[in-house]
């Protein structure tokens, strides 16, 4: 017994919701021959015209129409021997009774071969049928527009007493219908709102202007809302001015999604003021800091450092260095997120930029004791954007660095021309390296290969991506090769006219 | 050469300091924008290292005052600036006023001295 109930259920849950449908508006139908003979019609056709349809086969369409519009069926005939369609035309026709009513005809003709006409096929539909169908319609608009509505609904009168109201009105207002009707508007308007819709009431008593507005509604239990009152004039038989009609949209989610908005603006503001000011007061202690250990280290500047002096302070230089890169990927990464990033573009020597970066890099490089090779194939000025690709570079060879073996490391950079008139930077090491199926997710925001690699490694995990959304940004792409034990080679192409080249 | 560093942290003018020296420069230091431009008036460099934000006057106020008085070209400005995107304008702007190089914090002193001796051998072939 159980198991039937159940089987029930699931075939209730399977079988679509249906809805009863109102057949409406069924046509007449009628073939007439070139004489005006009827050779066809359907039921509908003879019984509205009081005939069987065997009787109607063989008369005449003059034989339906009544006597003083016996010429304009002619005409209309004789315009569907011409081939002109007959569209929803008005026309009486007559019953066996002689009984007159009107119909919409139709009519189109049906040809041979050769586009010879041989007979009509006419569609007529009840006009009174029509007519019906529009009233109920208009009663059903009327209930789904007014009653149903989601919104509030309200009628009143000139004085602004309340005649009618809708389902969600009276809902909102957290009273009944009965208690509402007769009440003046302004019972339902807060304080702060009741001069605003007087003034509005009386205008629009002078002019008949409907003008929208914002109020504050006030339900019974006194928790005031703010409101989009929209109005429509409702007028009497002999035009003149019955009342309203008022849809009122309850507006505070609109409201309060507004002030979240508002918030949320100034709190992203704030932060993009705090981060760059942050960043901004982090680079200015880093000058000293990375300068004067550089100055320590550097011959002839400071005097000589004995060995161990000279390992402190390369220990310090180095992680100041990082301290920089990851100060910069963070104000990056805040740029790129607000979509500020912007790129200047200027005339710039592949050489000289190209030997500017390495020097960057090579004290990081010589600390490890990795050989780097600069290969320049690709001379001469291009217009770009010579700090963001020296940012994409230093990224590039600081992983390098990073991920190079701790003896016999080698870094190669090459810069060559590429299909397309593009120029290729291509940054390779023989380091740790990366499987294939990790490659592609090394540009994406805070991706790093291995956890236990990221605290070996340090860094934001940003570097990456902001060198795709650099590159990206300057008309050029990203790539990398690598097996894992035998190194990795970035690459990545730009637009040596700039993007828009 | 004659250096002036003109910047409201003295650490980094001490740095300055010692980059310009080690390299058999004379050296001297304004601690604010007001101070550097009348030094600027007063005297003349060869080489000024100019920070950008400074409270009293900004090095991009100090560089509008030195063109409107005519005298930006008296010496070679360096421009200090903590981030290159700053608000007040991209580098090409900035460079189209007559500066001879921007530096970006945290500076490094290797591009500081590749600036002096790259103007010293300008300085030599005129």
């Amino acid at each position: 017994m159980k198991q039937k109930n159940v089987q029930v259920q699931k075939e209730a849950e399977i079988k679509p919701k249906t809805i009863p449908i109102k057949q409406t508006l069924e046509p007449m139908f009628r073939s007439v021959d070139l004489t005006g003979c009827i050779i066809d019609c359907n039921e509908k056709y003879a019984r509205m015209l009081g005939y069987l349809k065997d009787e109607v086969v063989g008369m005449s369409i003059y034989d339906h129409t009544p006597e003083d519009k016996h010429d304009t069926i002619r005409s209309i005939f004789e315009q569907w021997r011409d081939h002109t369609p007959i569209n929803n035309h008005k026309f009486p026709l007559m019953s066996k009774d002689g009984k007159v009513f009107d119909v919409l005809i139709t009519v189109r003709d049906v040809t041979n071969a050769d586009g010879q006409v041989l007979r009509s096929h006419t569609t007529l539909l009840d006009y009174a049928e029509v007519r019906q169908m529009q009233e109920q319609v208009m009663l059903s608009k009327y209930e789904s527009l007014y009653e149903d509505s989601q919104d509030m609904y309200r009628t009143v009168n000139i004085n602004g007493i309340i005649v009618d109201c809708n389902r969600t009105y009276c809902k909102k207002m957290g009273l009944e219908k009965s208690e509402i009707i007769g009440r003046n508007l302004t019972d339902h308007t807060a304080d702060r709102s009741v001069s605003d819709i007087l003034i509005n009431m009386a205008k629009w008593r002078m002019d008949g202007r409907c003008i929208p507005g914002e109020i504050w509604m006030k339900p019974k239990n006194g928790k005031e809302f703010p409101a989009l009152v929209t109005p429509t004039n409702l007028y009497a038989d002999d035009g003149s001015l019955l009342g309203r009609n008022v849809v009122i949209q309850d507006m505070t989610k609109m409201q309060e999604t507004k002030e979240m908005l508002e918030e949320r603006q100034k709190i992203d503001q704030m932060k993009d003021e705090f981060l760059t000011g942050i960043t901004h007061e982090l680079k200015t202690p880093l000058t000293p800091i990375i300068g004067f250990t550089q100055a320590l280290l550097r011959p002839k500047m400071m005097g000589d450092l004995n060995d161990k002096q000279a390992n402190a302070v390369r220990t310090i230089l180095s992680n100041a260095i990082h301290l920089r890169r990851l100060v910069s990927d963070m104000l990056d990464i805040h740029k790129l997120e607000l979509g500020k990033m912007k790129f200047d573009y200027a005339e710039t020597d592949i050489e000289e930029l190209m030997k500017k970066v390495v020097s960057s890099v090579e004290h990081a490089a010589g600390e490890k004791n990795i050989a780097v090779t600069l290969d320049v194939k690709r001379k001469g000025v291009i217009l770009a954007d010579h700090m963001r690709i020296s940012e994409i570079l230093n990224n590039l060879l600081y992983n390098a660095i990073d991920f190079s073996p701790d003896e016999d490391g080698r870094i190669d950079i090459i810069v060559e021309d590429a299909e397309d008139g593009m120029v290729m930077f291509t940054v390779a090491d023989n380091g740790v390296g990366i499987a294939e199926d990790k490659q592609q997710r090394l540009f994406k925001k805070f991706y790093q290969v291995a956890t236990a690699q990221t605290r070996r490694y340090g860094g934001t995990g940003l570097g990456l991506s902001i060198c795709k959304a650099l590159v990206d940004g300057m008309g050029g792409s990203i790539g990398v090769r690598s097996k894992p034990n035998e190194g990795s080679t970035f690459y990545f192409t730009i637009k040596p006219g700039g993007p828009g080249a | 050469m004659k250096v002036l560093a003109v910047d409201d942290n003295a650490d980094i003018l001490n740095l300055t300091q010692m980059v310009a020296e080690s390299l058999g420069h004379e050296f001297e230091r304004a601690s604010g924008g007001r101070q550097g431009l009348q030094n600027m008036r007063d005297k003349t460099y060869d080489m000024v290292f100019l920070d950008l934000s400074m409270p009293d006057m900004t090095g991009l106020e100090v560089i509008d005052a030195l063109n409107k008085e005519g005298i930006m070209n008296k010496q070679a400005v360096v421009l200090f600036t903590a981030s290159y995107l700053s608000k007040e304008g991209m580098e090409s702007e900035l460079m189209a006023k007559g500066l001879f190089s921007i530096l970006r914090k945290p500076v490094d002193i290797e591009e500081m001295v590749g600036l002096c001796n790259k103007l010293e051998a300008e300085i030599a072939k005129r």
